[in-house]
């Protein structure tokens, strides 16, 4: 069973962590002594003492826990990894481009993220770019302060006043090798701390649980040992320094474009299959063949997002007809393929276009239907879809892009939709769906880079064949509200805090141990 | 030859050569013996360099189907092909009518593109001795079908509710086949099970064995209620309600459906209720449940073990009682509803609200799995009646592994959930055998 302790800082400059039995058990009865303390990118040789038990209080010297950094009023889990000592998890969430961005209202924006929190204990914090001082290494921002009335099930309500209280008279006891005390008086007066102890603080609260109530309160706070880029932008700087301190544990660290993206998943036997050809746009007659060979292609950005940008491209009786995302409603024609060159020059010579194959999709009244799947990884760094939806394009239109004139759907109902299907089928082809996801992601993981929270844009053509567009990034979590699904949009957007965890070497949910 | 890859095959039959696997070169090893596994069965083969091929002699040794679709996967000492799972489905190979067997291909929507044997089985079939099972092997193309053969036995058989085991078990375990769901625990067993978790515990009502009518007094003693229930019962059937009246006026009997008798005395109780009480019974600790607009509610958490291994909670049911006196520590005779309504009705349905409540019961319930999982029973369904009390501190009435979905059945306009309750035990089993998924779940 995990658990979870609170550090009480005590006086003392010396660096020294005090561990009760109940603690020394959790971590599997280390050895003592001079040992390394991290507490998220910080680290510091402290002298860990031995201590009676005093509930899920662990004393901390001043002097420590100014050098880690630790935080008052959270609860820490411990472990043991390769002869150091790890108080966390302490997870960063770079949540904004500046801090007059963060609303710290309860029930609102932010502290969505952090909705998983019971699952993970330890320092949660959310920050913007203009937060990071790279000159002390400290990060200004919020961090979740679960409520000491409430505290999750089987936990103790902490009164701090008296711990301590507590803490420094144990700490005194525990230090003052000059007491002219005998062994037999010295326990005895340490039996009696713990009683009254037991009696006052650390008796298990008349438990309740308003079920992971807290509050996010300002604060500043070390480097994280693990840091969850939801923001796309951060200043060369600060990004070299996050990476030499955290490494492979920042994650989303490596962005690519679509053109690395499809060069890296085409390597990939398992996932090559289901990509639509898809090379750089320089040669027409790269464009004249496809067309010759399907009929029908699709010219798009680079570096666009959304289908911004995009050109459909088919061949008719009457030569070729052009449409662009933009504006659906207006064709242009092109009797002869000189002609199409002609007007398509330009792009080529420019550059940043990518010449895609088209796929047929399946279409529901008019409106081409594909499937955006969200997948992160869990508390065990495990690829799980948090998230599904299948969308619906306007009607004739070239892209599926549907906030402003689409709708959006569950993925079984839309699949009943687009082909017709029973619940039965739509639930099989649904599942073969999310599995291919997962091969994406495993395979998008053997290529590097640290990844955890993906929205992948997938589809099932005409004859069921799967496909995969695109991988974004930084995908919208808002997307399940535009089918009115708020749990799934809660679900997707607090999932992340769990791979964190994981990443900081706690991985494994908090309750499950 | 890497450990762990897995790819899918269907054998070749290998003319004119015995006691030969063929193999890629990718495939071998430095050994030019290797075993071969499928279901409960190895032999050792020759290897021989070419396409995936098995000569006819071993094929038929280790009763491999001509020409089956099945996955191969490199073990440390052997090559398994594989999975063989089988479907315990009723008592006899006779009601395993085509209506039976349509039923149970729902268990196997997630399995028909992957390769593998797939079969029905009744308790009659399963011959331990021959190392046999009569029954139907799953057909997923061109279309969905059931034929009826005789196959060797399973790696794994998943035990649908209601059929039964007979004295199978313990021949089947010996022979190395994994059956999950292997039998029913009643409600005592289930509490001690819970209890032993320091977790768990405050989250348990106590409960006592009935022993006498003295059992119920002292627990009298402590609590102003208690619940007496026979611990095979299931919702309501067979339970007892005993209170102290205020002001020492004696006791209060109630059973489900009778009008409430009250008892002056102890001694009037003592009669009255002796002739009553459940054996084997447990007698519980009543709570003050919550109530939603004087409805008793309680939650139905499913749990159930997924691709890789791991308890999951596929879904959660609300459920509001009709039942005005409350009998039981449970929303009897009530109607399935969906979960954010309840929490809603009962803590205000602000959306971070709800999401926190529902991981909270999850949290509690994958607790309650591993807590069950300690008791050595190979389990892969659970049913979980949860319930909060007024100061909104979650409870669990009850754990059971009766047929876990009937509720989500009830709430018949979610079809994906109820699919996806239904291919669950398929994933588990394929993770049993040794082809689990590795990845797992489902969106929220």
């Amino acid at each position: 069973m995990t658990q979870t302790f609170h550090l009480v800082a005590t006086s003392g400059a010396a660096a020294t962590l005090y561990l009760t039995e109940s603690a020394r058990t959790a971590l599997g009865r280390p050895h003592l002594g001079r040992v390394t303390v991290c507490h998220g990118a910080r680290r510091a040789e402290a002298a860990v003492v031995s201590i009676l038990e005093i509930g899920r209080y662990l004393p901390i010297s001043a002097g420590l826990s100014a050098a880690l950094g630790t935080v008052d009023g959270v609860p820490y889990r411990l472990r043991w990894v390769d002869g150091e000592l790890r108080i966390g998890p302490v997870i960063g969430i770079h949540a904004a481009a500046r801090s007059a961005l963060l609303d710290p209202a309860p029930g609102g924006m932010l502290d969505g993220y952090l909705l998983r929190y019971p699952d993970v204990a330890g320092l949660a914090y959310l920050f913007a770019t203009d937060g990071i001082d790279l000159a002390t290494e400290m990060i200004e921002g919020y961090y979740w302060q679960p409520d000491p009335s409430t505290p999750s099930p089987g936990e103790y309500a902490p009164d701090w006043e008296r711990a301590r209280k507590l803490s420094e008279r144990v700490v005194a006891a525990a230090t003052a090798e000059a007491m002219p005390l005998p062994t037999t008086q010295r326990t005895e007066r340490f039996r009696e701390l713990a009683r009254e102890f037991y009696a006052t603080v650390a008796a298990p609260a008349p438990v309740d649980t308003r079920a992971g109530a807290g509050r996010l309160v300002p604060g500043r706070f070390p480097f994280p040992a693990a840091l969850w880029r939801r923001n796309g932008w951060l200043p060369q700087a600060a990004h070299e320094r996050l990476c030499a301190r955290l490494g492979p544990r920042l994650y989303n660290s490596h962005f690519f474009d679509k053109q690395e993206g499809y060069r890296l998943l085409a390597a990939d036997p398992t996932v090559a299959a289901h990509l639509p050809a898809t090379r750089p746009f320089t040669h027409l007659g790269d464009l004249v063949d496809l067309l010759d060979q399907e009929g029908r292609a699709i010219l798009k950005r680079q570096d666009g997002n959304s289908g911004y940008g995009l050109i459909r491209i088919e061949r008719t009786e009457q030569g070729f007809t052009l449409r662009y995302r933009e504006r659906p409603d207006a064709e242009e024609s092109f009797p002869t393929a000189e002609v199409l060159g002609e007007h398509l020059a330009p792009l080529a010579a420019k550059g940043g276009y990518l010449l895609q194959q088209c796929v047929d999709l399946p279409v529901f009244q008019g409106r081409p239907v594909d499937f955006r799947i969200m997948m992160q990884k869990d508390h065990r760094g495990r690829w799980t879809p948090a998230g599904m939806l299948g969308r619906f394009g306007r009607s004739g239109a070239v892209v599926t892009n549907f906030i402003n004139s689409g709708y959006a759907l569950r993925p079984d109902e839309a699949l009943v939709r687009a082909f017709g299907v029973d619940w039965r089928e739509a639930f099989r082809l649904k599942s073969a769906m999310l599995e291919f996801a997962a091969a994406v992601c495993a395979a998008l993981d053997r290529t590097g880079g640290c990844y955890g929270d993906l929205g992948l844009d997938v589809a099932l053509d005409r004859e069921r064949r799967l496909w995969l567009f695109e991988i974004n990034k930084l995908p919208f979590h808002e997307l399940p509200l535009y089918m009115g699904d708020e749990q799934t949009y809660l679900a997707v957007k607090s999932g992340p805090l769990l791979y964190g965890a994981y990443l900081a070497g706690f991985g494994g949910r908090h309750r499950e141990g | 030859m890497t450990l762990g890859i897995e790819r899918r095959v269907t054998l070749q039959p290998l003319a004119g050569q015995k006691g030969t696997v063929s193999l890629p070169p990718e495939w071998q090893g430095p050994a030019r013996e290797v075993t071969v596994a499928f279901g409960v069965r190895k032999v050792s083969a020759r290897v021989a360099t070419g396409d995936f091929g098995l000569s006819a002699d071993l094929s038929e040794e280790l009763g491999v189907p001509t020409g089956l679709d099945c996955r191969l996967r490199s073990e440390t000492a052997a090559l398994r092909l594989g999975p063989s799972v089988g479907i315990l489905g009723a008592d006899t190979v006779g009601q395993l009518t085509p209506d039976r067997l349509r039923a149970l291909s729902n268990h196997l929507l997630t399995m028909g593109g992957k390769g593998g044997l797939f079969l029905a089985l009744a308790r009659d079939g399963i011959d331990p001795e021959e190392g046999l099972v009569s029954g139907y092997r799953f057909v997923s193309s061109p279309r969905e079908s059931w034929v009826s053969g005789r196959f060797p036995l399973p790696q794994v058989i998943f035990r649908r509710y209601g059929a039964r085991l007979g004295g199978l078990y313990e021949p089947l375990r010996n022979l190395g086949v994994h059956v999950f769901n292997e039998r029913l625990f009643h409600k005592g067993e289930a509490w001690d099970w819970m209890a032993a978790d320091p977790r768990l515990r405050p989250h348990l009502p106590e409960t006592v064995p009935v022993k006498d009518a003295g059992s119920v007094e002292s627990m009298l003693q402590r609590y102003p209620a208690v619940y007496i229930k026979p611990v095979w019962g299931s919702l309501a059937s067979g339970v007892l309600r005993v209170r102290r009246l205020d002001d020492g006026r004696g006791f209060e009997l109630a059973a489900a459906g009778r009008e409430p008798v009250a008892c002056p005395d102890l001694l009037e109780m003592r009669s009255r209720l002796t002739p009553l009480l459940p054996r084997p019974g447990i007698v519980q600790q009543g709570l003050t449940l919550a109530e939603a607009g004087d409805r008793l509610v309680d939650f139905r958490v499913i749990l159930q073990k997924d691709g890789s291994g791991s308890w999951t909670v596929p879904g959660i049911v609300g459920r509001c009682g009709t039942e005005r006196l409350h009998v039981s520590n449970m929303a009897t005779g009530g109607f399935p509803t969906a979960v954010d309504d309840v929490l809603g009705l009962l803590f205000g349905s602000h959306p971070h609200v709800l999401f926190r409540r529902k991981e909270e019961l999850a949290r509690l319930a994958l607790a309650v799995g591993e807590a069950v999982d300690r008791s050595g029973l190979l389990i892969g369904d659970l049913g979980l009646d949860l319930a909060y009390d007024l100061n909104g501190h979650p409870w669990i009435i009850e754990a059971n592994n009766r047929d876990p979905d009937h509720n989500i059945a009830w709430e018949a306009a979610n079809w994906p959930k109820f699919y996806r309750i239904r291919t669950l035990p398929l994933e588990f089993a394929c993770h049993l055998a040794g082809f689990g998924a590795g990845q797992g779940g489902e969106p929220a």
